[in-house]
């Protein structure tokens, strides 16, 4: 699709191919060449990846860039075209915001950091327990943003994390114009004050946000890609306020703290004011090889009964998609295979099957690390087999255990690990469960 | 033991490719994968003995031609004969819009050897590509068809009439396809080296066969000893 107005190159990069340069006054734009050719390697302009020659060439001494091709071939054929960021957006006489829903004590706390850091252009972490409502915290800060023309983005490494925030913005923010941004979107591109995009359209931006939100920092694919740091360095403006959002920061997060380069803020405790479940470890030694020999381990089988006696809904995680097929072969000799499924990543029922377990047609699902986060059932709990397998990270861990007592209803349950032996990510998963809910218990003090 | 570290250059997942005894006893030089062998697995080789004898298309044919070729064959009775390589599937489609339509060039590595192998040994042949428009090169960049070529002397006898592509190859139907004009011409230089020569026109994908016959007919203006084709995919 060709771009044709000057407001759909406001703070972005562009391959001047995509351009239809008539309809838009030249004068206007900023043009770089892309790429910057070295002796051995080529650095990209759009992505900041280096790659080199002899991957990245073209015939007669052209050259492109592989790394970032899925967001449309940027080369030396082309410049890339940027026109500054204007900041052209209405003024409000009233508040754009059209939520009217209150925030308990801490999260005003934590809201009220969010504007000062959105004032002030600081570089936040904002580490907030799972279920401690951080969308709801952010509002009044995006609230002052677009009162002070700003620009805003919202951007999450998971695209399903995106889908879910659009609606609920779209809908505390009724009358602002949002467009949403990812790999799957139909709807041409259109210039507005709030964007919500996966991270990796950021590499599409330059210079143009006053506000940059990440959520899920320290999920894939963000955590650990430079490419995609880059992009979200690239595109705030020089002077920008930058907040991370996330509830199990990893260690180069913490680091940054540590060194000054960052500020953070916790919400220790959840909405409902209640503190985290926390884990119950246990030790079951070669569990893989007794499935390998057609049996589960017995305190496996124990727990399995207890919760099938009580009614009591549930997930199990496997460390791999090859073990749900003998896991849940063992589990029907046990349990009627009616009343469970298995879950995994490019399963075709993937989403039909989540539904059903909301429903109450499944007691319990069977599933990978796929349903470790975004994805919230009232009143479960979790078991995981395998915990020590090293596919589960630390943040993976916090995450799965977070998916239980998010419901003011029951505002706790079980958290069961079973393990061959103990691992540093299961040690350090539940030391981290514990050091919150210390700090949780002292903000209960408090008040 | 594995000791490589690459990732499949189309789906991007590392490489298993488990260093062995008689692979290390064998002394052959270690060469990396590019592709792992599950995205390989996709492409499906044309299996030469069951093709139609003219076009190259993979299949048993009651006839020695296909369908198509008898209704070529009432048309003119130019001599061509076509080749291919791989069958047209869906992995050799996604393929080729990421090599093509993408631009990603660096793709080209994955089925040069191989397609130049082929080339290399048909005997006292010259090689001459099918060109793009000077439109497309300075969009695309590079002649897909040059790109497959490695190591290969070819002559670029071929270029196209200043006519503006109006609507891409692509997305012409069989019929707006067989309509179509000589796009092609000679250039001056080589328009005395064509003589006597056996000439195989070379192509990236073969699909009505129009192009590639349209150039035929134009090399055998020149006085070709004989002309034929080979396609990286049918």
């Amino acid at each position: 699709m060709m771009i044709k107005k000057a407001n759909e190159l406001y703070g972005r990069q562009i391959s001047a191919n995509l351009i239809d340069s008539k309809q838009i006054d030249q004068d206007l734009i900023l043009k770089r060449s892309p790429i910057k050719v070295m002796d051995d390697f080529i650095i990209c302009k759009r992505c900041g990846q280096k790659s080199p020659k002899q991957i990245a060439e073209l015939p007669l001494h052209n050259f492109y860039c592989p790394k970032c091709i899925n967001l449309g071939r940027i080369s030396t054929l082309n410049q890339l075209w940027t026109i500054k960021e204007p900041n052209y957006f209405n003024t409000f006489q009233k508040d754009p915001m059209t939520w009217d829903g209150k925030l308990t004590k801490p999260q005003l706390k934590c809201s009220l950091q969010v504007i000062k850091v959105f004032k002030k252009n600081l570089h936040h972490l904002l580490w907030a327990v799972t279920g401690a409502g951080k969308t709801e915290m952010l509002f009044n800060g995006i609230n002052w943003g677009l009162k002070h023309q700003k620009r805003i983005a919202i951007a999450s490494p998971r695209i399903d994390v995106c889908m879910e925030l659009y609606p609920r913005l779209q809908a505390a923010f009724k009358g602002i114009d949002i467009t949403l941004l990812h790999g799957h979107q139909k709807k041409p591109y259109q210039y507005c004050q709030m964007t919500i995009c996966t991270t990796h359209q950021l590499l599409r931006f330059y210079h143009a946000f006053d506000i940059l939100i990440i959520d899920e920092v320290d999920s894939f694919p963000f955590v650990h890609n430079q490419q995609l740091h880059y992009a979200a360095s690239n595109a705030i403006k020089q002077q920008a306020a930058l907040l991370y959002l996330t509830a199990t920061p990893n260690p180069e997060l913490l680091r940054l703290i540590h060194h000054h380069q960052m500020t953070m803020s916790y919400l220790p405790i959840r909405y409902h004011g209640h503190l985290l479940p926390e884990i119950t470890l246990h030790i079951a030694p070669r569990w893989r090889n007794k499935i390998k020999h057609h049996q589960l381990p017995r305190l496996m089988i124990s727990l399995l009964k207890n919760k099938i006696k009580v009614s009591q809904r549930f997930l199990l995680f496997v460390p791999h998609i090859s073990d749900l097929k003998p896991v849940s072969k063992l589990i029907s000799k046990l349990i009627d295979p009616k009343k469970f499924a298995t879950v995994y990543s490019s399963d075709e029922k993937r989403l039909e099957k989540v539904q059903m377990m909301r429903q109450h047609q499944f007691q319990f699902l069977i599933t990978t690390t796929i349903l470790e986060r975004g994805v919230t059932f009232p009143n479960i709990d979790v078991i995981i087999l395998g915990a020590d397998d090293e596919i589960f990270s630390t943040s993976s861990l916090v995450q799965i255990a977070g998916r239980v007592g998010r419901n003011s209803d029951r505002p706790f349950g079980d958290v069961d690990f079973i393990c061959h032996s103990n691992s540093k990510n299961v040690t350090a998963a539940i030391k981290q469960i514990k050091h919150l809910n210390y700090l949780g218990g002292k903000l209960i003090e408090h008040h | 033991m594995n000791i490589t570290k690459h990732n499949c250059l189309l789906c991007g997942n590392n490489i298993k490719r488990p260093v062995t005894l008689s692979f290390i006893l064998s002394f052959r030089p270690y060469v990396p994968p590019i592709v792992c062998n599950q995205c390989l697995n996709q492409f499906i080789k044309i299996n030469p003995k069951q093709i139609c004898k003219k076009c190259g298309r993979s299949g048993t044919f009651d006839h020695y031609e296909c369908h198509d070729c008898i209704k070529w064959s009432k048309h003119s009775k130019m001599s061509f004969k076509n080749r291919s390589l791989y069958q047209y599937n869906q992995a050799m489609s996604d393929f080729m819009h990421q090599y093509k339509f993408a631009g990603n060039y660096h793709l080209r590595n994955v089925f040069k050897n191989e397609f130049s192998l082929q080339l290399v040994q048909m005997k006292e042949v010259v090689v001459v590509p099918i060109p793009i428009t000077p439109d497309t090169m300075k969009t695309r960049g590079f002649n897909q068809v040059i790109g497959l070529l490695s190591g290969i002397e070819y002559m670029d006898a071929l270029a196209t009439n200043d006519r503006k592509k109006e609507t891409p190859q692509s997305h012409l139907n069989r019929h707006e396809r067989l309509k179509m004009q000589q796009p092609f011409y000679v250039k001056e230089q080589f328009k005395s080296k064509i003589k006597n020569k056996k000439i195989i026109l070379v192509d990236d994908i073969y699909t009505t066969g129009t192009t590639i016959r349209l150039a035929a007919s134009l090399i055998y203006k020149y006085k070709a000893q004989s002309v034929n084709g080979f396609t990286f995919a049918r």
